[in-house]
């Protein structure tokens, strides 16, 4: 089993800014099963290949808020996506590609999840209930780690995953910095 | 609490309020504070547990899997997550040998 490490931070050196948060969600880190027609989805680099779905767990969560202090505060909260066939494409921010770099152990290689940081597309996610979910005073930052068998799972199926998500709900409209750990099955 | 499935770590530079699972909000004092928390064994959800909170303020017992469940799953059937999660991966797999997944 392989161990991954992603924070959105890596997402801004692959392009993709950090989005300012507003009164509606947006997704930070999501980690997704993902389908034989998305390309960069792909383990071979883009190849649409035989697909092998693989179970994949969130197992540490690490989030604040790089902003000057303010009494403000943030709601985070963990979902489950139904990032459907090639829709998946629209999420913004895909680093499936760069993978290979995310693996705490180097020797592991590539994830095969479709990863992405800094999405602004929210029409994917599962309108039922969060699996994490905890609302911080903005100078606050927050680690949740999970014990053996306690992990947010998501199963070897096309298109199911996870995304770690934030609304700046108060007033805060600026940035936030999230990491998050999974492990591929 | 004993055998807890994770702890959550906050850092917060002065006395704030904290939110927990959309459930209850708490105030933590300056400084480090640590909570134990449990996964919901019927749909994975986080809880975080207030110490010495009464179980029935942080969710319930499965009297059938003898595990902890959220106050959402509390008066619900006992079907654990993992046994969701095999069921759909087995249609998963089986409408994929039909070419349909």
């Amino acid at each position: 089993m392989a161990n991954y490490t992603l924070s959105n931070s890596t997402g801004i050196t692959y392009g993709t800014s950090c989005q300012a948060m507003t009164t509606t969600y947006k997704s930070i880190i999501t980690v997704a099963v993902g389908t034989s027609n998305v390309a960069s989805g792909a383990p071979s680099g883009g190849v649409v290949t035989v697909y092998p779905p693989r179970r994949g767990k969130i197992y540490d969560i690490l989030v604040g808020q790089p902003a000057t202090p303010a009494d403000t505060y943030l709601q985070w909260d963990v979902m489950r996506i139904s990032a459907a066939g090639s829709s998946q494409n629209t999420f913004a921010g895909a680093l499936t590609s760069a993978s290979s770099l995310f693996a705490c152990d180097p020797a592991d290689g590539s994830a095969i999840a479709f990863i992405s940081a800094n999405s602004s597309i929210e029409t994917n996610v599962t309108a039922i209930a969060d699996l994490w979910s905890v609302a911080i005073n903005q100078r606050a930052s927050y680690r949740w780690v999970a014990a053996p068998g306690s992990e947010l799972t998501y199963p070897a199926v096309s298109s199911a995953g996870l995304a770690l998500r934030a609304l700046g709900a108060g007033s805060y409209t600026g940035q936030v910095s999230a990491t998050v750990m999974f492990q591929e099955q | 609490m004993r055998n807890p499935g994770g702890y959550a770590v906050i850092t917060s530079p002065e006395q704030a309020r904290v939110n927990f699972d959309k459930f209850r909000c708490d105030e933590i004092s300056a400084g480090i504070t640590e909570v134990d928390t449990f996964t919901c064994f019927h749909c994975a959800k986080v809880m975080h547990v207030k110490t010495k909170a009464p179980m029935d303020e942080v969710g319930s017992m499965c009297r059938n899997c003898m595990k902890m469940v959220c106050p959402r799953c509390a008066s619900g059937p006992c079907v654990p997550f993992l046994k969701k999660l095999e069921l759909e991966e087995k249609r998963f797999q089986a409408l994929r040998s039909y070419g349909l997944a």
